[in-house]
Formats: C-alpha cells, sequence, structure tokens
C-alpha cells in the first residue's frame, strides 16, 4: 500500500491555466477517406472534442458551416483564402481529416488519421503543420468517424498548441 | 496576402509518402516464490490477464501508390509484421530474433477493374474481431494461407473470397500443397452486424512424394498411441527379412466455419459480440517410431482425420459510467472431440467452459482500479488426466496404479478460480481497452490440480529424487507490466 501511495505520490497534477480571455476561434474540420474516395461529415463527437480541448486553452470554438463540401474549394491556398475572407481576416483554423484502415492485428483493427492543421489570420499570416494518430478500434464495423472519434481528444490538445504557436508569432 | 499564403502553402510538406508502422507490445514482471515461470495458470480460459506471456509484433505498410480522392487511379501498398513471443529479460528466450517470425506479408492493391474491391496477393488473414478477454479470435479465416484474395466493401457489405495454398502453415519442413479456399461476408448496420464465413484445405495423395498423406496398413490405433507398432509388428513378424508395410496413399482435407452476431449501441451496452465456429483440423503427418534399432516412419492419416472443435463464445462491454466505470463479461464454451480415439484422455477429446468478469473504476482520468475474476471447468472424456496430488502417479480408475493403463492422473476433471486486482495506468484516457496501459496487478488462482501453473517441479516419487515433491492448489503472482498497441 506504501508503494501505492508513492505512486500516487509522483503522479504529475497539471494545473489549471490562469484565467485570461477566451479567444474565439473560426473552426472547420473534414474528413475524408482516400480508399473510398468519400467526403464524411465529421462527427458531433469530435467537435465537441475540440470544442473540450480548445476551452482547456482559453480558446472558443466557432464553427463554420460550408457549401458546397468545404474540401471541395480548390486547393487548400484556395481554402486559406476562404476561410480568411468568411472570418474577416481573424483567427480561423482548418483541419482537413484523412482515415484510413492499415491494419488487422490481433483482432483489433489498426487506423491512422493524418491531419492537416492550418491556422491563418491576417495579422499573423498562415501556420500549417501536419499530424499522424493512429489508434486502435476494437470492432470491425467501426468507420472512418470512429477513428476520428478515437483521436479527437488528442487532435484537440496539439491543434489548441498550434494555435497558440500562432498566436505567439503574432505578438 | 494571397501571394504570401500561395508561397508558404508551396513550402508545406506533403504527407511524409507512404510508410506507416504500427504494433503491439506487452512485458511483464511476476515473480511468484512459488515454482512458477511468470504466469498465474496455464492458459487463456482463465483470461488473458496475467496468464501470457511477453509478445510483440511490428506492423509496417507502404503505399508504393497513395489513394487519391479525386481520381480513379490505381492505389497500391504492402503490408509486412514482423512478430514474437519473447522479450530480452522477460522470458527464457530473452528476447533473441529466432522467436520472432516474418508472419504477414502482401501487397494490397485497389481500383484495379472492379470499384470498391481491393485485391490482397500474400498472406491473407482476416478475422472479424476477438473475444477481448480471452484474446482468441473464432471468426478468422486465412490463418494459414498464402494466396490471393478479393474484398468488395460497401457502406453496408463486405465480401471476401481468396483461395490459395496452407501447405507451408500445416507441414512446414514436411511441405506439400494443401489448396485452401474459403470466404465470408458480413452486413451490417449502426447497431447490428451479422457475419459468416468459412475455409476448405485439400491435400491431395501426390504417388511418391515423402510428404503427401499416407496411411500405415495393419496398424492398430492403441499400438500407435503407445508407441509400440513396431513391436507389434515384429512380434507376428519376426523374421527380419519381413517388409514392415509400405504407406499407402490417401488425401486429407480439413476445415472450419464461423458465424458472428455483433450488436450494441443501447445505453449502456457499448457492444456484444458473439462467436459461434465449427472446425475440422487437418490430419496429422507421419511420426518416427523406433524400436530395437528398427526405425519406421507411422503414416496416420485415418487415425487424425476426425478431430473436430466447436466453439461458442461472447463477450459483452457495457459502459456502465462514462469515463468512470467499465465492464466486460465473458464466456467460452468449447468442445473437442476424436472419433478415431476411445481410449486415450487426450487434448482432442474433452470440454471447457468459462466465465470472465473484468470491472474497471476511473480513480483519475489516467488511474484506474481493475478487478477480475473467472471461473473454469475443463473435463476429459477419455479418462483421467489430471493430477490432484504429489502422489498421483500411484492412481488412475479406481484409485489403483495401473503401469500399462493410459490415464495419467486422478481425476477428469480441472476447476480454476482466479481473481485479480489492481492499479492501472492508462496515459490516453480512462477505458477498459485504452491503451497503453501499465499495470500493478496481483493474482490469484485456486485449482484442484497440484501445481496448475507453469513450473519446474520435479513430479517423479522415484526413491533418487532429490528434490523432493510439492503440493499446492494456491498460487500467487505479483505483477508489473505494461501492454500497447500503436
Amino acid at each position: 500500500m506504501v508503494l501505492v501511495f508513492a505512486i500516487m505520490g509522483c503522479m504529475s497534477t497539471k494545473t489549471l491555466p490562469p484565467a485570461q480571455a477566451t479567444t474565439a476561434v473560426a473552426t472547420v474540420i473534414t474528413l475524408e477517406s482516400p480508399e473510398d474516395r468519400e467526403r464524411l461529415a465529421p462527427p458531433h463527437a469530435v467537435v465537441e472534442s475540440l470544442r473540450t480541448g480548445f476551452s482547456k486553452n482559453g480558446l472558443s470554438l466557432q464553427p463554420i458551416g460550408t457549401k458546397p463540401p468545404f474540401s471541395q474549394l480548390g486547393t487548400r491556398h484556395h481554402r486559406t483564402e476562404w476561410l480568411l475572407d468568411q472570418t474577416d481576416g481573424s483567427l480561423a483554423v482548418m483541419i482537413e481529416t484523412e482515415a484510413r484502415q492499415r491494419s488487422q492485428l490481433g483482432g483489433r483493427f489498426q487506423w491512422e488519421v493524418t491531419a492537416t492543421i492550418t491556422v491563418v489570420s491576417k495579422e499573423s499570416g498562415v501556420l500549417v503543420e501536419q499530424l499522424r494518430l493512429p489508434t486502435t478500434l476494437p470492432h470491425i464495423h467501426q468507420s472512418e468517424q470512429d477513428a476520428l472519434v478515437a483521436i479527437g481528444a488528442r487532435l484537440a490538445e496539439k491543434t489548441a498548441v498550434l494555435i497558440q504557436r500562432h498566436q505567439r508569432s503574432g505578438t | 496576402m494571397s501571394f504570401l499564403l500561395a508561397m508558404i502553402m508551396m513550402a508545406i510538406p506533403q504527407a511524409e509518402a507512404g510508410a506507416r508502422v504500427g504494433g503491439y507490445a506487452r512485458i511483464m514482471a511476476r515473480p511468484d516464490l512459488q515454482g512458477g515461470s511468470g504466469r498465474l495458470g496455464y492458459w487463456n480460459l482463465y483470461g488473458r490477464l496475467l496468464n501470457e506471456s511477453p509478445y510483440a509484433a511490428l506492423d509496417f505498410d507502404y503505399d508504393v501508390l497513395e489513394p487519391e480522392m479525386d481520381g480513379n487511379e490505381p492505389w497500391t501498398t504492402i503490408h509486412m509484421r514482423v512478430e514474437g513471443g519473447s522479450v530480452g529479460g522477460a522470458d527464457p528466450g530473452n528476447g533473441r530474433l529466432d522467436n520472432f517470425r516474418l508472419s504477414q506479408l502482401y501487397v494490397l492493391a485497389g481500383n484495379v477493374l472492379l470499384d470498391n474491391v481491393s485485391w490482397q496477393v500474400g498472406t491473407l488473414e482476416k478475422s472479424m474481431g476477438d473475444l477481448g478477454l480471452y484474446d482468441m479470435r473464432p471468426a478468422t479465416i486465412f490463418f494459414n494461407t498464402v494466396g490471393m484474395s478479393a474484398q468488395l466493401r460497401t457502406d453496408n457489405v463486405e465480401l471476401i473470397a481468396g483461395a490459395g495454398d496452407a501447405g507451408y502453415a500445416i507441414r512446414g519442413e514436411n511441405y506439400n500443397p494443401i489448396l485452401s479456399t474459403g470466404g465470408s461476408a458480413r452486413w451490417g448496420i449502426d447497431h447490428l452486424q451479422i457475419g459468416a464465413g468459412g475455409q476448405w484445405n485439400f491435400e491431395s495423395s501426390v504417388e511418391g512424394h515423402i510428404h503427401a498423406p499416407y496411411d500405415t496398413p495393419s496398424m492398430q490405433y492403441e499400438d500407435w498411441i503407445r508407441g509400440e507398432v513396431i513391436q507389434s509388428f515384429r512380434a507376428e513378424n519376426p523374421i527380419s527379412a519381413d517388409r514392415f508395410p509400405d504407406p499407402v496413399s490417401s488425401t486429407a482435407d480439413s476445415g472450419h466455419l464461423f458465424g458472428y452476431l455483433g450488436f450494441g449501441g443501447w445505453g449502456p451496452l457499448s457492444w456484444n459480440s458473439t462467436y459461434l465456429r465449427w472446425e475440422r483440423t487437418h490430419p496429422e503427418g507421419p511420426k518416427t517410431e523406433t524400436w530395437n534399432g528398427e526405425s519406421e516412419p507411422l503414416h496416420a492419416t485415418s487415425f487424425t482425420d476426425e478431430r473436430t472443435v466447436l466453439t461458442v463464445g461472447n463477450e459483452m462491454l457495457l459502459t456502465l459510467v462514462p469515463n468512470k466505470l467499465d465492464v466486460a463479461w465473458a464466456a467460452l464454451y468449447g468442445n473437442h472431440q476424436d472419433a478415431d480415439n476411445d481410449i486415450a484422455p487426450s487434448d482432442h477429446d474433452r470440454w471447457y467452459a468459462s466465465s470472465v468478469l473484468r470491472v474497471q473504476a476511473a480513480i483519475t482520468p489516467t488511474l484506474a482500479w481493475l478487478t477480475e475474476s473467472s471461473i473454469a471447468k475443463e473435463y476429459s472424456r477419455n479418462g483421467r488426466n489430471i493430477r490432484e496430488h504429489e502422489d498421483s502417479i500411484f492412481s488412475n480408475s479406481n484409485g489403483l496404479a495401473d503401469t500399462r493403463g493410459l490415464e495419467f492422473g486422478d481425476t477428469d476433471t480441472r476447476t480454476t478460480w482466479q481473481g485479480k486486482a489492481g492499479f492501472v495506468f492508462n496515459p490516453l484516457g480512462p477505458g477498459i481497452f485504452s491503451r497503453p496501459s501499465l499495470r500493478l496487478l496481483y493474482g490469484l488462482q485456486h485449482s484442484n490440480q497440484n501445481n496448475a501453473f507453469s513450473n519446474h517441479f520435479v513430479t517423479t516419487l522415484d526413491q533418487y529424487n532429490e528434490f523432493g515433491t510439492v503440493e499446492q492448489h494456491w498460487h500467487h503472482v505479483l505483477a508489473l507490466e505494461a501492454e500497447a498497441w500503436f
């Protein structure tokens, strides 16, 4: 038991960042399945994960609706321009994801989500980072959307860090 | 601004084309101070937790041609897997590379000839999931097949058909081609999945080929079991010029069928998977018997071609309090039958049933308390094969010593209970199957069998046994272990 308390005592306790003004972030997230050539709707649970992850970092997610599908708006350059137009040049983030099932391993199903995160504002320019987020799903019927939900918290954390880097670069 | 944007976009590194890596690893230290070798019980029937050894797998993919969203161009990926059950300092193999093998190598191609169809050439193993608490995969096809398969996938349907050769996987160095063919179908909507599949293997006779299936004529089953075939033959044919019977050519086949039912997403029921599998195992190849300086290969295709295995398993995952309290419950029934053998206890003639319950409660988002319990019964149909006591060698049927008997112990039933509990650290958050998982566990087992765990005790009652014998039915282990999917 002493060992248990010793372990618990050594565990880091994350301190919350000091209260600060919330920054609104216009956000678009897309999901594609390249093997099936399908553009899919990002599940609500992922938007909620992003919202939670953003709010932990003093950011407020503002979803932007698009029509036609956002990922069909030309190149990434065109989409970034379009995003800046919609937000009048204020802070915006574009999270473009692709999910692919990679393998079956030991009765589980290994997926990989590739996320290209573009943070942009008129003031600070563009910051782009590409991430590969692997995840293992337990059931055969699970899909690209389930893979995106599974990595949602990690995606939110990494996006928030990128936004903060972008904000620092403009000060 | 527009020009600047364009320049920056051009400078963005595209996805490092191609290589992707994943895998699985588990490692543990489990001292027990009772003579065991690091596992709580004999096998996964009592739950995989604390009953498995170290394992590592590395899985590689390389996209030769990546799939593109816009366009209908072919895509192709090469896949390899290296895996094995040894890690330096954690098991007798000490991580030596001869414990590892290249278990999978295939090339996958899509958008070739048919839409929504991917073609796979190489190793073909496919599974519809697993009984996670037992680490068993009843709904698997082509585990042993190298060949070609086609997979059609639409929103609700998945069809797989394939064929190839299972000869090296089944026969190893004694290779003879074994034609393998089969397929599977799965239909599903959001909360319901139904699947079925099967595989059939056929090994033809090949005249003159020493590794093709044969039977040794005039051989009695009991002589074969006892290793007394040559002795019996020479008793009837004492002149050495009498030729031991030449093998007679035969054929062999095997196969399995399975069904899968999955449902869930209702209230606390996250998912329930039910598997049913019936299998007829492939007949054995020859084994060599030696008596009085004479060695003969004994071909026993017809002695080993009626072995069947029925497996029924269920696993239920419940989320009682989201992110706080998860439960996994599983049950397994297995029935092995060998219609050729009515005289000797064997792993091919037994049934077993088991149930495992795991409860995991989150203390913090990354720390949890795990409790698991299992109860299992294993019954031998062809007589007693379990030693309940250190001196069981003296008792067989009716409590009498029988030096010519085929029985091995003093009971036909093994009953095992296991309990496990401890702390689990999950860096990626709560969940009963959240990985990586770092565990500090205590495990306890009771079995009616004496020393019911892998060990190095001396069991002989010989008067010159300098180590003596030990009788113990409780087994304790303390485990520090880690498991990761990545």
